[in-house]
């Protein structure tokens, strides 16, 4: 990144193909749609572009990705509160073998984790978000949320028995 | 021993992010109590459906709009630093400009300030006004600054600033009348002629006019300034106009101007 800040924009590329993915993901799971994600993910990309000259080294290039990320969900979800989106599942290939039960298996209960985390606040969603999924440390987060490590560790914790009583009341 | 406390203890002791002494705690519990035992088992499966989500793929639109914001900047990119080479110097000047006008607002205001919680004294309100006056002399200089921007709009709007100007210094004056002689748009150079007009009266402007009539070779120029130089009755104009007659590189239209322009003076 800082060869980006630097104006060698090829340099964008590599990060952009290890982020992509985890970004489009973060995205999909909080908006429930393929292709607003991947407009929020090309806006992330857009504002790294944009505001390249104002990266601090001093701090991981994930971090300020995950705070541009906030941000722009954070955008949509303020211009687009009234919208409810439908999830359409992406085509899935059907295996012909005994796995196809476990693969069904398998998706239900995604299918329920993901409606339980609509149960969820949407502060509690983004701190699942980035510490489950993301896989972010408590550290991580709390730089990229602005909150203490601990305030940090209270939320996650609270988020995920949250979730998990919502996610045995729904299965 | 409280079940709810354990219960919400599990997912952390699942992922062994508790101390020695509560993973004990727990693990007693859980010795005890069934119910707790079966929260423990449920917290495993949820856990375990946590951990096995799987990243969906996007569509290949998202790698190929990428690729495309990514030359349209690097397009910006080229263009922005032809124009920085362009204007590196006059924003520098620009910028000066700004900063000596910010701390004589912050003076200003210092001073204005200091005036309203005290009662008015003759030194204080001429402070003021020096100070106001300070302040209306830098946005002279600001827009003068203008005036050696690279668009000719800019400086047009410029010219048109300082023509607002009831009193001019000779700086403001020299300024334009530089404008009038030397600017590459012919349409800055004919707002400076006009906006010298209402300081016709001053022996810089005067001479200026018949400096540039004798210099310019643009017919709308000519024109224009024959038509101020008539209208301030400047004598001297009346060789110029006698030689812009002769020569044969100017447009017949402006020769009949400097012929009309001749009679008059005579």
């Amino acid at each position: 990144m800082v060869l980006v800040r630097s104006g060698e924009l090829n340099a964008l590329s590599p990060l952009f193909d290890k982020y992509h993915l985890r970004l489009y993901n973060f995205f999909l799971r909080l908006t429930k749609n393929q292709s607003i994600s991947e407009d929020l993910v090309q806006s992330v990309f857009r504002r790294i572009l944009t505001y390249r000259k104002t990266y601090n080294e001093q701090h991981k290039f994930r971090s300020w990705m995950y705070q541009i990320a906030r941000n722009v969900h954070a955008n949509y979800y303020r211009d687009n509160k009234l919208v409810i989106s439908g999830f359409s599942e992406p085509e899935k290939i059907e295996y012909e073998t005994d796995s196809a039960i476990e693969e069904m298996e398998k998706e239900s209960r995604k299918r329920i984790l993901y409606e339980a985390m609509d149960g969820l606040q949407t502060d509690q969603k983004e701190i699942i978000e980035l510490s489950r999924f993301q896989g972010l440390k408590y550290r991580e987060i709390a730089e990229i949320t602005g909150l203490s490590e601990t305030a940090v560790k209270v939320k996650a914790h609270r988020a995920i028995n949250k979730l998990r009583e919502l996610y045995f009341k729904l299965a | 021993m409280n079940c709810k406390y354990i219960q919400d203890l599990l997912i952390e002791y699942l992922e062994h992010n508790l101390n020695q002494e509560q993973a004990n705690e727990v693990e007693n519990h859980l010795i005890s109590c069934e119910n707790c035992r079966n929260e423990y088992q449920l917290a495993k499966q949820f856990l375990h459906t946590i951990n096995d989500i799987e990243d969906e793929q996007p569509s290949a639109n998202l790698s190929m709009n990428f690729n495309q914001l990514l030359e349209e900047e690097k397009e910006n990119q080229r263009q922005e630093s032809i124009q920085f080479t362009d204007q590196k110097e006059n924003h520098y000047k620009f910028g000066e400009f700004l900063k000596y006008a910010a701390a004589i607002l912050i003076i200003f205001g210092v001073g204005f300030l200091l005036g309203k919680n005290s009662p008015f004294t003759n030194d204080q309100s001429m402070m003021i006004a020096s100070l106001q006056s300070d302040l209306n002399n830098m946005k002279q200089n600001l827009t003068m600054a203008t005036l050696k921007q690279p668009t000719s709009s800019q400086r047009l709007k410029a010219v048109n600033i300082l023509e607002k100007q009831d009193v001019a210094d000779d700086k403001v004056l020299s300024v334009l009348v530089q404008t009038l002689q030397s600017d590459a748009n012919v349409n800055v150079r004919m707002a400076a002629a006009n906006a010298l007009t209402k300081f016709a009266q001053h022996p810089l402007v005067r001479n200026a006019y018949l400096e540039t009539l004798k210099n310019q070779k643009e017919p709308s120029i000519q024109i224009t300034l024959i038509n101020i130089l008539i209208d301030i009755q400047e004598n001297r104009a009346k060789i110029l106009l006698e030689e812009i007659m002769k020569e044969d590189d100017n447009l017949p239209v402006v020769k009949e101007m400097a012929k009309e322009g001749i009679k008059v003076f005579v």
